[in-house]
């Protein structure tokens, strides 16, 4: 093994600075401590980029390095196991390549690989750990950092086999040899080693070994960060509430948006809240629950099975103290799943399982208070108003049992079925919800607005497999409905092409479908295809009566504004006009394109270059005309005509005060008529408010656009001046009946009488006149 | 005339060595010491006598000689407190007067600030006469400071001017620029005129503009920029007190570009009137990379070198409150300016990108303005968005040469997520704004780029397309995507790639064998017999004139086929996929055959433009 990994990081740093590569080296600079300080976000930012760049500059080395911190971030930060697996696996193959193999990292890549099975199954992989840690521990001296590492590791994969006085001797014995070596024992070492006290009722010892470590961490060179404060805290709450001390275990266990934040503190976390659970110092709350459930989804998703299962059985049990049944129930359910996915079933866990899942099932069915066809109601009746008016449950956990057991009795009620799909996806149990409507829907596919309940929880769990299964599962008897499913699905994905094609086969389908139509036409719209979604507009509101009652058959103020839309993309201006007589818009002309003067507006058009922002005068339902002097190539310019969709973007400002000088906000959608015009800049001194606004009056007069770019903290110095004098920078748009040379003349004969000249030197470049002239000025007032 | 040479009641000798080890990051703090010093002698002379003139402070350098001298018109000493002062460690003049007074205006601490001085000089000169003895002068001299005398010396107007003749290793300091830049600095926030030689105008004119009644943008920005010197500002962000955090002071967007992670993070600390020498930077949020800024508090605890901050609660209190100072300002700077704003986005824009993701608040300000880089240059996610029609594309630099092919074939802006940020920005902003975002070379990007063909091909039309168009190990996917004009693509499976090399022999030698067989129980869960798809374009108009033709019994749909064949390997080669498929030379020479039938037999089938308007 070479040199020690830190000093290989600073020569790689500098190496990298001196060759240019800043970036990279920055990279390499910072990656760990966010891997390790809990910045997962951070990692994944600055890590793409890194590894291509040392891919491309052929650094190898480097790449290792960079992809072990990563993968430190996933299998720790994020506790990824089978999820981490590919890339663990990839990683150990890469760097034990002839190029890599000496990198000092490719020890630690062999301890990440071994972390992600610790991980998918601590216990289930305990004698393939310790195999690799002796294998690798065979390689190091105890004096180097990863010597640290991997004997934590290793006192790890002994406690998780149940040697826990083992693991204790183990770490405090690695301990030594690593100090005599001259190593320098991390707070981490000496959290472990506390933990496993605790383990071994020595709790007090274990206080005692953090109380130390943190001293001398505090007089040290290295300050202690965030996430070593996160931890100390955590491992002193646990040592403490095991100890019965509850004040001081509460006032260290951190906010549980500590492990919200950082998955990392979950398990930990939920351990020593269950232990003050039961010595009554925390409440044993539904929302807790919920939390814990989906802790235990996410451990799940990323395939930590082990970790999910306990997580779920500490759920469990606090749902059983809570006599909540059938979250109980559901979470015994899901643990046996887990249970399913160890590779180790005879250690403690398998009896706590067995232990859980058994008083679970033995929590009585409570007593219907009322018929189930009144129970909705009668719950309803139970609940109390949150502040912003919504329904709040008295107790959702009692509820949901009472729905259970209405359930079983009326499998067939769509509103107790609904409630009960509403109330487990609140509380952390989405996936149980799916279930019970997939065992419905698949025995009997002919129920719609059951299937219609189930494609609402799979929309929602993001399930697009589900989806897919659904729709071919409804397609034999309703294709209609099958293409629905789909294009909804599509639709939220904002995959618009796709939501169209289903919408379009689903017009074929079933020819009197209104609200396909709307959502074929809206992706039209969005896919830029106005004919046709002018097309389908009609369609929809020859469909719809401002009379119908179903909202279905209802006529939206929606449908006729995008028909109005779409048709003024088109140019079709009897069809816009035939909508505003049908909601009551006078125009002042019969016929023929609309240009009337309505009022202003902020238009903002976001093109492939950039967002442009400008004010625009409203000449009619979906048109406004640019009034702003934009900068030479922006994609609009003033005199410019443009379809906007007129639905405000924003609010107006809630204070009165607030409204002088705004303006609604609203999109364009597309250019519809440009105006010609071509926008130069005047610069200079300001002539004084009089002299100027008679300035802008005459170009405007003549038909010129005019805007102000600056204020009064636009100071300029005049040459030989002392003072600073205010400035204006002014855009001016040539209409397109004018020539630069004409332009220039107006200029120069509006601008003539003033005490400084003013300069607009590209107007007098494309005039061919003045220009030597204009340069000058621009170089004498330093504009 | 007494001269006496008098030992300084400390060993020096060791002090010195730990001032200048451990207590004082920087030799510079002798410098702040010594104007501070003579701030407080002004001070107590405001205090003893308040008829005196207002009074002032000169620092001055003389690079020739290597000294530096700090006068002031203060109260001066008296011979017997330069004993009792000036050469004992721990009895401060300063706190000793601020026990006696209470005054809360004057700096000094612990006593050691005049030593501080030998930290950097050989040899340390002070004049001084007492306003109370404006009689009597005398000069204190000390070579590295273990013994030192005072002599008498000619009286002169009340004051102290302290010179130090400067060790070799620290001469720079008596540059004009370096004394600017320290002085400026660190006396930025007096109260007292300090001025550098003969100049009129005091370092320390322009007021905190938080102490100004009236205080404009500009005269904030002026500040700014005197104090930020190197690291210029663009625009600045008061803070103010709230209800945990007592600080208060100004902070600014730096003008000068920041990229990716870049972190010139910069705040200077001032604590009871003592600009604390370290850059604090860690009481701003870590995403602030372009952030400077000056702040007081009475409530910050320095550590014992007086020159870091305790990581208390109140610590945590003022980093919450400067963190909601910087993100109200952002937004008040993009609703009030909107220029200075998209000067910030384009000065800023990538290390923005990062700093979205730190925060909600900030995300909500900057998703839809920060620019993000793509193949067509810097846009933002809404024009990314509209550009890809409706979809944010995103090469993840994970696919390899056929996403390079593909996106090349798109001809839509493909957002860089190989740059800082642009990967978990975008999935926000889809997740969001909801707008699809496809990761390129993804298995996810490519599920949703290859998109279920919905109608399968039949069994006889699947068979057939796969025996002529795929080679060993290859798997056929009818799909449908954009563009049409891309027939196929051939995709390859890393996982198969993976178990290949970990189950290879060569591997055995290389991995630790424990770890190896772990590995290997991994990748024999992995199906190995598709080493690659090839993606076939059913919207794409020679596949679909092949099947037609295929189903016609077409003569020619042989030859058509080999040559969408060459094509594919001739892609997957030009691609440059690491061991690419296929040989490229046969497929070279299957192109030759092909155009060779074509030629040979006049193509019965009737022309393009006939076939383009069969409803099919």
């Amino acid at each position: 093994m070479t040199s020690d990994i830190w000093a290989w990081v600073h020569d790689t740093h500098r190496e990298l600075v001196e060759a240019g590569h800043h970036r990279l080296a920055d990279a390499v600079a910072e990656i760990s401590g966010h891997a390790v300080n809990g910045r997962p976000d951070e990692v994944d930012a600055i890590f793409p980029e890194a590894l291509a760049t040392a891919r491309a500059l052929e650094l190898p080395w480097v790449e290792v390095f960079l992809r072990h911190w990563r993968l430190q971030s996933l299998v720790n930060e994020r506790q990824q196991g089978a999820k981490a697996l590919p890339e663990a696996t990839a990683l150990l193959e890469f760097a034990h390549r002839e190029e890599t193999r000496d990198c000092p990292q490719s020890v630690c890549v062999v301890q990440d690989f071994c972390i992600a099975h610790a991980r998918i199954d601590g216990p289930g992989y305990v004698n393939e750990r310790i195999a690799i840690l002796d294998e690798t521990l065979g390689r190091i001296e105890p004096a180097r950092n990863c010597f640290d590492c991997l004997t934590r590791e290793y006192s790890y994969a002994l406690n998780d086999d149940g040697r826990t006085e083992e693991a204790l001797a183990y770490i405090v014995e690695a301990e030594g040899r690593h100090r005599a070596a001259g190593g320098d024992p991390s707070l981490y070492m000496h959290i472990q080693r506390a933990r496993l006290l605790g383990q071994l009722d020595r709790a007090q010892e274990g206080l005692d070994v953090l109380e130390r470590s943190e001293a001398a961490r505090r007089n040290g060179p290295y300050a202690l960060d965030e996430d070593d404060l996160r931890e100390l805290a955590l491992a002193r709450a646990e040592l403490y509430a095991r100890l019965g001390d509850t004040e001081n275990a509460l006032a260290q266990l951190p906010e549980i948006a500590e492990p919200i934040e950082h998955a990392d503190l979950r398990l930990k976390w939920a351990q020593t809240a269950e232990r003050l659970v039961s010595l009554n110092a925390l409440d044993n709350v539904p929302r807790l629950g919920t939390a814990l459930a989906s802790w235990a989804a996410y451990l799940d998703d990323v395939g930590s099975h082990r970790a999910s299962l306990n997580m779920l059985l500490i759920a469990g049990r606090l749902a059983v103290q809570r006599g909540a049944r059938t979250v109980a129930q559901s979470l015994g359910e899901f643990a046996a799943r887990k249970f399913d996915d160890l590779r180790r079933k005879d250690t403690a866990t398998g009896r706590d399982f067995i232990a859980m899942r058994r008083d679970a099932e033995a929590l009585p069915a409570p007593e219907l208070p009322v018929d189930v066809e009144h129970l909705p109601g009668y719950l309803e009746a139970l609940g109390v108003a949150a502040e912003d008016g919504s329904y709040q449950p008295a107790d959702p956990e009692r509820n949901l049992d009472l729905l259970t057991v209405a359930h079983e009795r009326e499998p067939e009620d769509p509103q107790v079925l609904a409630l009960v799909a509403q109330y487990l996806s609140v509380l952390g149990l989405p996936w149980k919800a799916a279930r019970i409507l997939w065992e419905r829907v698949e025995a009997d596919p002919g129920n719609d607005d059951r299937n219609r309940l189930l494609a609402n929880v799979l929309t929602r769990g993001r399930d697009a497999e589900g989806i897919a299964r659904l729709a071919s599962l409804v397609a034999p008897r309703d294709p209609a409905q099958a293409h629905w499913y789909r294009a909804s699905w599509a639709a939220e994905q904002g995959e618009w092409a796709e939501a169209a094609r289903e919408c379009e086969a689903l017009v074929a389908v079933d020819d009197s479908v209104v609200n396909a139509r709307r959502m074929w036409a809206t992706a039209a719209r969005e896919l830029g295809d106005f004919e046709t979604a002018q097309r389908v507009w009609t369609e929809v509101l020859e469909r719809t009566d401002d009379e119908a009652e179903s909202p279905v058959h209802h006529t939206q103020p929606a449908d006729r504004w995008s028909l109005i839309i779409a048709a003024t993309v088109n140019g079709d201006w009897a069809a816009v006009r035939g909508q505003c007589a049908e909601i009551g818009i006078d125009l002042d002309t019969p016929e023929g394109p609309i240009d009337e003067r309505w009022h202003p507006v902020e238009l903002r058009y976001d093109r492939p270059d950039g967002r442009v922002v400008v004010l625009a005068i409203r000449t009619g339902p979906a048109t406004a005309r640019v009034e702003s002097v934009t900068r030479p190539g922006a994609p609009l310019n003033h005199g410019d005509l443009v379809v906007i969709d007129p639905a405000a973007l924003e609010p107006p400002p809630e204070k009165e005060e607030d409204r002088d000088g705004w303006y609604p906000a609203v999109a364009a959608v597309r250019l519809l008529a440009p105006g010609g015009f071509r926008t130069y800049f005047v610069d200079g001194a300001h002539p004084g408010p009089e002299a100027f606004e008679a300035f802008l009056d005459a170009l405007r007069e003549q038909g010129y656009g005019v805007w102000l770019y600056t204020d009064e903290d636009y100071q300029i110095f005049p040459p030989d001046a002392e003072d600073t004098v205010t400035g204006v920078y002014t855009g001016v748009a040539v209409p397109p009946t004018a020539s630069a040379a004409q332009a220039h003349r107006l200029l120069t004969e509006l601008t003539k009488d003033w005490e400084h000249p003013m300069s607009w030197l590209s107007l007098a470049v494309d005039a061919e006149l003045d220009a030597d002239h204009h340069a000058k000025v621009a170089q004498d007032y330093d504009l | 005339m007494r001269e006496e040479l008098r030992q300084t009641e400390v060993d020096l000798g060791g002090l010195v060595s730990v001032l200048a080890a451990h207590l004082y990051s920087t030799p510079l703090v002798a410098l702040r010491e010594l104007v501070q010093n003579a701030h407080d002698s002004i001070t107590r002379r405001r205090l003893e006598d308040p008829e005196a003139a207002s009074g002032r402070v000169i620092v001055r350098g003389d690079a020739a000689a290597g000294t530096v001298s700090v006068r002031d018109e203060g109260a001066g000493l008296t011979e017997e407190e330069i004993h009792a002062y000036l050469a004992t460690v721990g009895t401060g003049y300063t706190r000793l007067l601020r026990d006696v007074t209470g005054s809360e205006d004057l700096i000094g601490a612990f006593g050691l600030g005049f030593l501080s001085a030998f930290a950097v000089a050989d040899e340390v000169t002070v004049v001084t006469t007492s306003h109370r003895e404006t009689a009597a002068g005398h000069r204190y001299h000390s070579v590295g400071g273990e013994t030192y005398s005072v002599v008498d010396a000619p009286p002169q107007s009340p004051g102290t001017e302290v010179t130090l003749r400067l060790k070799p290793d620290f001469a720079y300091l008596a540059e004009q620029a370096t004394l600017r830049e320290v002085v400026t600095r660190y006396c930025a926030l007096l109260p007292i005129p300090v001025h550098i030689g003969e100049e009129t105008v005091p370092v320390n004119d322009l007021p905190a503009p938080w102490r100004d009644e009236n205080s404009t943008k500009q005269s904030a920005l002026d500040f700014a920029g005197r104090f930020a010197q190197r690291l210029a500002p663009l625009c600045t962000i008061p803070v103010r007190p709230d209800e945990q955090s007592d600080a208060v002071g100004l902070l600014w967007i730096q003008d000068s570009a920041t990229y990716g992670s870049t972190d010139n993070r910069d705040l200077s600390v001032c604590l009871r009137g003592m600009m604390l020498s370290k850059d604090a930077r860690d009481l701003l949020p870590t995403w602030a990379g372009f952030i400077g800024g000056v702040i007081e508090s009475a409530r910050l605890t320095p550590t014992a070198s007086r020159e870091d901050l305790q990581r208390d609660e109140r610590y945590q209190a003022v980093h919450k409150g400067l963190t909601e100072a910087i993100i109200n300002g952002m937004f008040e700077i993009a609703r009030t300016q909107p220029g200075t704003w998209q000067r910030v986005l384009a000065r800023h824009g990538q290390v923005l990108l990062g700093a979205a993701l730190c925060d909600d608040r900030l995300f909500e300000l900057l998703a839809d303005d920060v620019p993000v880089p793509t193949s067509s240059g810097d846009m933002t996610a809404g024009s990314l968005r509209a550009a890809g029609n409706g979809t944010i594309h995103v090469n993840t630099g994970e696919g390899g040469g056929f996403t390079e092919m593909l996106y090349r074939a798109m001809q839509v802006p493909i957002a860089r997520g190989d740059r800082y940020a642009v990967l978990p920005f975008l999935r926000r902003y889809g997740t969001e704004r909801g707008c699809p975002v496809i990761e390129l070379g993804t298995s996810d990007g490519d599920r949703r780029l290859f998109k279920d063909t919905g109608t399968p091909l039949s069994t006889a039309d699947h068979a057939w397309l796969s025996a002529v168009l795929t080679d060993d190990d290859e798997q056929l996917v009818p799909a449908r995507y954009a563009p049409a004009a891309l027939p196929l693509v051939l995709v390859p499976d890393a996982d198969v790639a993976l178990k290949r090399r970990i189950e290879a022999d060569e591997t055995a030698s290389r991995i630790p064998l424990a770890a190896l067989s772990l590995a290997r129980d991994f990748t024999a869960a992995t199906d190995g017999s598709v080493a690659a798809r090839l993606y076939l374009n059913l919207d794409n108009l020679a596949v679909r004139r092949l099947l037609e033709a295929r189903r016609a019994d077409h003569p020619g749909c042989t030859t058509a086929a080999a040559l969408l064949r060459s094509l594919k390997v001739i892609m997957a080669a030009t691609a440059g996929e690491t061991g690419h498929r296929g040989d490229l030379t046969a497929a070279l020479i299957g192109v030759g055959s092909a155009v060779e039938s074509l030629v040979a037999q006049p193509d019965p089938a009737p022309s393009t433009d006939a076939q383009e308007t069969d409803p099919r």
